[in-house]
């Protein structure tokens, strides 16, 4: 069997110090982009068995709209952001401030694409920046691409594209929007697991710095 | 008929006997869903194979997520439910290249690699692949009906199909 996945506590708390920075950076940037207020549900770092990654955005055979990075430099790893096809409409709708399409339509034309993508680079960006901040590890992301397809076969093909899979997954999860709102989105980071290791390292070190544990 | 549906996760596989099951790999992207059903008997079986080799350093043994070792697991494992090789009907469907992005350079086609190892491993188990749908950039769900060794292909946006 694979090796599962050991984090210390301080590693822990570096990881969630850095992740919440990231994400209430990436929320920010959204609501700026948008125009409005997008509200960023707390992110959760979880060590999942593979099998259950593919459905961890409301099921394997959800249709999303998912802006997809490749990560390189110091790690390896992919980020997705994914909507599902109602909310994407609406984002759209802000984002290009006309009426929302047909909640249920899988066509999004060109603009729609690339709004949607951006929505992917600023949100993914955002988090990043706070990432490489808190390791000091160089961290690039690639230009987005957008998918629009079943949630499970986005990210079982993430997951596979990061070569060897062991048994278990970190994934960094966060729901965009609370209950009964506009937009509801899922971010997840599938680190390869030498960048999983290098990312923990890092974290770790930092994590004991006393400015950083005052808080 | 057919309403126990067995969900073959990530790297797993089964086989049944029972006419009311449905084995279903959802959402394959660049995996491959393999069904062998052997008519006979009325036995079938899913395999949900996620990359093609197992690397020699894997410490783990796999289960059927590599498509080298998969297809001889399922196989064995279907003539333990009193399936025969000679008579097993073999489809797949998946391996479809979603995620069309360099990364550190260079990119691998993972979903080609699979349908290809997966033809290879068929060939060296000594089972005829029968019919498939795969590669394309777009995800699917394939089910098994076991009481009739249907195979369904679905897909969003694109319809459903029989193999």
């Amino acid at each position: 069997m694979s090796k599962s996945i050991v984090i210390t506590r301080a590693q822990y708390r570096g990881a969630r110090k850095a992740v919440s920075e990231g994400i209430l950076r990436a929320g920010q940037s959204l609501s700026t982009m948008v125009g409005r207020e997008i509200g960023m549900g707390t992110p959760a770092i979880k060590v999942v068995p593979v099998r259950d990654v593919p459905g961890l955005a409301g099921g394997p055979e959800t249709t999303v709209a998912a802006a997809y990075l490749g990560i390189s430099g110091d790690i390896s790893a992919h980020m997705i952001l994914c909507f599902d096809l109602r909310s994407a409409h609406k984002l759209v709708g802000y984002l290009l401030e006309k009426a929302p399409g047909d909640p249920e339509s899988l066509e999004f034309d060109f603009m729609s694409r690339s709004a949607l993508s951006e929505v992917g680079n600023v949100t993914c960006s955002s988090l990043l920046n706070a990432l490489s901040d808190h390791t000091g590890l160089a961290i690039r992301p690639s230009i987005p691409v957008l998918v629009v397809d079943m949630a499970g076969a986005i990210l079982s093909a993430a997951l596979a594209e990061l070569g060897p899979v062991g048994d278990e997954a970190m994934v960094i999860e966060t729901v965009f929007g609370q209950e009964g709102e506009a937009v509801n989105g899922h971010l997840f980071l599938l680190p390869s697991p030498e960048a999983l290791a290098t990312i923990i390292n890092h974290l770790g070190a930092r994590a004991k710095c006393p400015i950083e544990s005052s808080r | 008929m057919s309403d126990r549906i067995v969900s073959i996760g990530l790297g797993e596989f089964s086989v049944s006997v029972d006419p009311e099951t449905t084995l279903v790999a959802y959402g394959l992207g660049s995996c491959i869903g393999l069904t062998l059903y052997d008519p006979e008997v009325g036995a079938g079986g899913m395999a949900h194979v996620v990359l093609p080799e197992r690397p020699s350093n894997s410490a783990d043994d796999g289960g059927a997520k590599y498509a080298d070792t998969a297809v001889d697991r399922l196989a064995a494992e279907l003539e333990r439910s009193g399936g025969k090789r000679g008579r097993m009907v073999v489809k797949m469907a998946g391996g479809a290249q979603l995620l069309a992005l360099p990364l550190n350079g260079h990119h691998w086609d993972i979903g080609e690699r699979n349908i290809n190892a997966v033809r290879k491993s068929l060939a060296r188990c000594g089972l005829v692949l029968a019919t498939h749908d795969v590669g394309g950039a777009h995800g699917r769900t394939l089910r098994l009906h076991i009481h009739d060794g249907r195979v369904v292909v679905s897909t969003i946006g694109r319809g459903e199909k029989i193999l």
